[in-house]
């Protein structure tokens, strides 16, 4: 199986974790900072890592951009601050996804899983003719089919056309009447809440944690779209 | 020292020995300078002698020629022309004739000849009728009697007379004076014409000699001072003067120098002395020192002057009169009383200076210092009568004051005082309304600046006057005041927010623990169901634990505007169309039936989107916990105050024992038991994230009915 790096100053934590990420049939290694980190990504194979932001000796940000300097080993970032420019700093040092704490370990098992799947299945991700990928999302629209990390995701045909319309346009927004005419090439007549229970839906079943999304976006009051970006 | 400087009797001692030195050194002086004038020290005593002789005999005979002018023709006789002093007379007419003679050819010290002129018979001669037509009358006795006053008496007993020397220049000196004489003609002086008998009998006129009225009539006098001096006269004491002085020149100058010296020596110690008592050390003012010092001095000064005056004119007298000693005695006691009052004034000074402060004793500092505290004292009257004076009736007063002179200014204008009124007006009255009114503005734009809250603002009261520069001041201080507590709001606005955040962060860390563990509880299998249900207590509390502490930091945040905004365009219709898609489920799921009331088209907002979607997402929240299952909720569009505003109302589940007022405050819950889940933050952070974007949020509670009104910004 997989061998999983967790590193964070709280103890507890790091074993709970562990609890979790061995249930789920990985094996883990332990750290307790940023230098610890780099020590045991020097000695063993490690196929992702756990990084908490805040720790004594070197911080996971510093310990981040040391480690992409010779591995492109996927790293989720944990971090207690929820605020936007920590995000937007930890992703562009080379982190390939964030939990905030207090996370849920559901959550944090599903994102696990699905940059291991990533890294690990489809390789450097090579572009398939008539397949539309961005981020972890793709779609093949031959066998009108969509994955998040390879993982095979169930949609009705009209979601499956919201999502192909939104990834076609990715980083437009378009508002509900707009998206209605696009989709179901007619006018809508009063029919604009069927957009948006129908968006619902379809972050529900792609999003790994809907209240949070990371692909559909809505822009209150303007519209919807979907993330250019991915993460 | 001590002593003496204390004793009345040595002062007074040393007074009267001071006076003593100074007349002795006074009469030494006089003596020096009249020896020195003589000119004893350069040319001889005998010289001297002469010369003296010669002074004295001058003058005289100046004396006579100015004398027989102011004399009347009323034929009084002449009494400056005695024979009781030791001066002989012969007088001549311009053809050198004889006219009158007192001399009878005595021996004489000195011989002097000046000329003389008159118009007869206004001024005469002694004897009238001498010149006239009846030259012959002869009989008047008035000459007689002057001729024969018998001569004067010896010398009195005891007073030896100065030895005079008879020298054989003498014959010299005659023919030396006779050389000098300006006079034309010089008669043969030895010529005996009177003779000392009992009646001497006037010259004879020469016939044909005769002189009409008016006329001016040349004459020369010829004046002898006589070698053996009897009378007791001017001459004689000035002569007897010289031969003392003469003899004793020597030993006179070492009188007068030590009698200085010593005065001298005495003044200083005086000095000294002054104000000093007996038994005291301290300097003890007499009456004296009371009096004011200028007034004392100028006292001093005028009875000085008057003594003064009073010896010089005793000198005066002395010099031509017979009586010279006592004149002399008297002026010797003027001068002590002079050196007295002069030694009594230094006194004084000298204790004045002692005790200090002399010039503020004197009288005129008095004065002027009771002048300038008069000035003060009216000044600040004037200023407390101007300034209490109320500000409208001050500038009514100036204005009246203006017009006033203005309506004269134009009763002048027709004169050539016309232009001073334009000038005025240009010069005075258009600059002070150009100032008023630039005062004025500055006052206006200050005010302004505060009443739109720039806390940085402060007006410059440097060209400001009066009443402007005190307003200007107040409200100066009004805006350091304000922006001294929007700083200290500010600043613990901030402190707080920090707080907050940085607690929860540390918060969140042993939460994330707590949240694994208990997840890993629930996963276990326990079999006692007790056990199970409280695992899933801890579950539920700490979900929202971390919803509490998630929602603090984020209602710190838009409470204290440290939130970034940004403004786009949105629309309201597709906003609540979103609403509808998001939360109707979720609402039915509740038995809840959402009624969304909007009308065709676009509602366009200025909306900050991240805040609006929270806005509704707490709004949501709320209905889905607080509202009464079976019952509709409304979302309505509606048009507010400062732009489109949506209604959200539903029926609350609970009795709302709360205002509306109180809902929104922080930690409050429309259940009062607070069991529910829920922070009690929501409404509070939705109604600052409203603020945030320039809306506002407002709750209305009716009975069951909750209602709250979202306004947009425009």
């Amino acid at each position: 199986m997989y061998n999983i790096l967790i590193c964070d100053d709280e103890k507890d934590i790091v074993s709970a974790l562990k609890i979790y990420l061995e249930a789920e049939g990985y094996t883990t290694f332990t750290a307790c900072n940023g230098l610890e980190a780099l020590d045991v990504l020097r000695r063993e194979k490690v196929h992702l890592v756990l990084l908490d932001v805040m720790m004594p000796e070197m911080d996971g940000i510093a310990a981040l951009s040391r480690l992409r300097e010779e591995s492109n080993v996927p790293v989720i970032l944990l971090t207690a601050k929820s605020e936007d420019t920590d995000k937007v700093l930890g992703l562009n040092v080379g982190a390939d996804d964030y939990v905030t704490k207090p996370f849920n370990p559901v959550e944090l098992c599903a994102r696990v899983r699905s940059q291991l799947r990533r890294y690990m299945l489809l390789g450097g991700g090579k572009a398939e003719e008539g397949t539309l990928t961005i981020g972890p999302v793709s779609l093949d629209e031959k066998a009108k089919e969509v994955c998040r990390d390879g993982e095979r995701i169930a949609l009705t045909p009209t979601e499956y056309e919201i999502l192909r319309f939104l990834m076609h346009h990715a980083g437009e927004v378009f508002p509900p009447k707009e998206l209605y005419r696009r989709v179901w090439n007619g006018e809508p007549y009063g029919a604009e809440n069927t957009v948006s229970v129908h968006i619902r839906h379809l972050r529900e079943k792609l999003e790994i944690n809907p209240a949070e999304p990371r692909f559909i976006k809505a822009v209150w009051g303007q519209g919807y779209k979907f993330e250019r970006s991915g993460t | 020292m001590k002593t003496l400087k204390g004793s009345t009797l040595c002062k007074t001692l040393a007074v009267i020995l001071f006076l003593a030195l100074f007349l002795s050194f006074a009469a030494g002086a006089l003596s020096f300078g009249m020896l020195y004038s003589a000119g004893y020290y350069s040319r001889g005593a005998e010289a001297a002698r002469e010369m003296l002789a010669e002074n004295l005999c001058r003058n005289e005979a100046w004396l006579i020629a100015d004398r027989l002018l102011p004399i009347s023709d009323d034929g009084e006789p002449n009494a400056y022309l005695a024979t009781d002093d030791n001066y002989r007379y012969e007088i001549f007419d311009s053809s050198g004739t004889l006219r009158f003679s007192t001399y009878n050819g005595e021996e004489t010290l000195s011989t002097v000849t000046v000329p003389g002129s008159n118009w007869y018979p206004y001024s005469a001669f002694p004897e009238g009728e001498l010149w006239g037509e009846e030259s012959a009358a002869s009989d008047t006795g008035s000459a007689d009697a002057a001729l024969t006053e018998p001569l004067p008496t010896p010398l009195p007993a005891g007073v030896t007379p100065v030895p005079m020397p008879t020298e054989p220049a003498d014959e010299d000196a005659e023919l030396s004076n006779i050389e000098d004489t300006p006079t034309d003609i010089q008669p043969a002086k030895p010529l005996p014409t009177v003779t000392p008998d009992p009646m001497p009998t006037p010259h004879v006129t020469t016939p044909g000699d005769v002189y009409s009225r008016g006329q001016t009539v040349n004459f020369t006098v010829t004046c002898y001072l006589l070698r053996d001096m009897k009378a007791r006269d001017n001459a004689a004491f000035q002569v007897r003067c010289f031969d003392f002085a003469a003899a004793h020149s020597r030993e006179l100058v070492i009188t007068a120098i030590g009698s200085l010296l010593l005065a001298i020596l005495l003044f200083a110690f005086l000095m000294a002395a002054a104000g000093h008592r007996k038994g005291t050390d301290a300097i003890t003012p007499r009456l004296t020192e009371k009096i004011p010092f200028d007034l004392f001095t100028a006292a001093v000064a005028l009875a000085g002057f008057a003594f003064l005056a009073y010896f010089d004119d005793m000198m005066d007298r002395a010099s031509r009169s017979y009586d010279i000693v006592l004149l002399l005695i008297l002026a010797g006691l003027l001068l002590c009383a002079a050196v007295l009052l002069a030694l009594w004034w230094c006194m004084s000074l000298a204790v004045r200076v002692k005790m200090g402060g002399i010039i503020r004793g004197t009288l005129c500092y008095k004065l002027l210092r009771f002048l300038r505290r008069a000035a003060r004292a009216v000044w600040g009257w004037g200023k407390m009568i101007v300034t209490s004076i109320p500000l409208i009736w001050r500038g009514m007063l100036i204005l009246c004051g203006a017009e006033f002179v203005g309506f004269l200014l134009l009763a002048m204008s027709d004169s050539e005082a016309g232009p001073i009124g334009f000038f005025i007006n240009l010069f005075v009255f258009f600059p002070l309304a150009l100032l008023a009114l630039i005062s004025a503005k500055k006052l206006r734009t200050g005010a302004s600046e505060i009443a739109k809250g720039n806390t940085a603002y402060r007006i410059d009261t440097k060209y400001l006057f009066g009443e402007f520069r005190r307003h200007a001041e107040d409200l100066n201080a009004i805006q350091s005041g304000i922006s001294r507590a929007v700083d200290a709001r500010l600043r613990s606005e901030r402190m707080k927010t920090e707080l907050i955040t940085n607690v929860s962060h540390d918060i969140k860390t042993p939460l994330t623990s707590i949240i694994s563990y208990v997840d890993l509880l629930s996963k276990e299998e326990i079999e006692n169901e007790k056990a199970r249900e409280y695992i899933e207590v801890l579950q539920r509390q700490s979900a929202r634990l971390k919803k509490l502490t998630d929602d603090l930091v984020e209602a710190s945040k838009a409470s204290s505007g440290v939130l970034p905004v940004t403004i786009e365009d949105c629309d309201l219709a597709v906003m609540l169309d979103q609403a509808a898609g998001e939360y109707g489920e979720k609402l039915a799921e509740k038995g809840l039936t959402l009624v969304v009331r909007k009308g065709e088209g676009s509602v366009p907002v200025r909306a900050d989107v991240r805040h609006t979607q929270r806005i509704f997402d707490n709004l949501m929240g709320n209905i889905l916990k607080y509202a009464l299952p079976g019952t509709r909720v409304y979302l309505e569009l509606a048009e507010g105050k400062t732009g489109p505003a949506v209604i959200f109302r539903n029926t609350s589940r609970n009795e709302l024992a709360l205002s509306a007022e109180e809902l929104t405050e922080r930690f409050v819950r429309g259940d009062a038991s607070r069991s529910s889940e829920g922070s009690g933050l929501g409404l509070s952070i939705a109604r600052s994230l409203a603020e945030l974007q320039g809306g506002s949020l407002a709750v209305t509670v009716d009975g069951d009915l909750f209602k709250v009104t979202l306004c947009f910004g425009k």
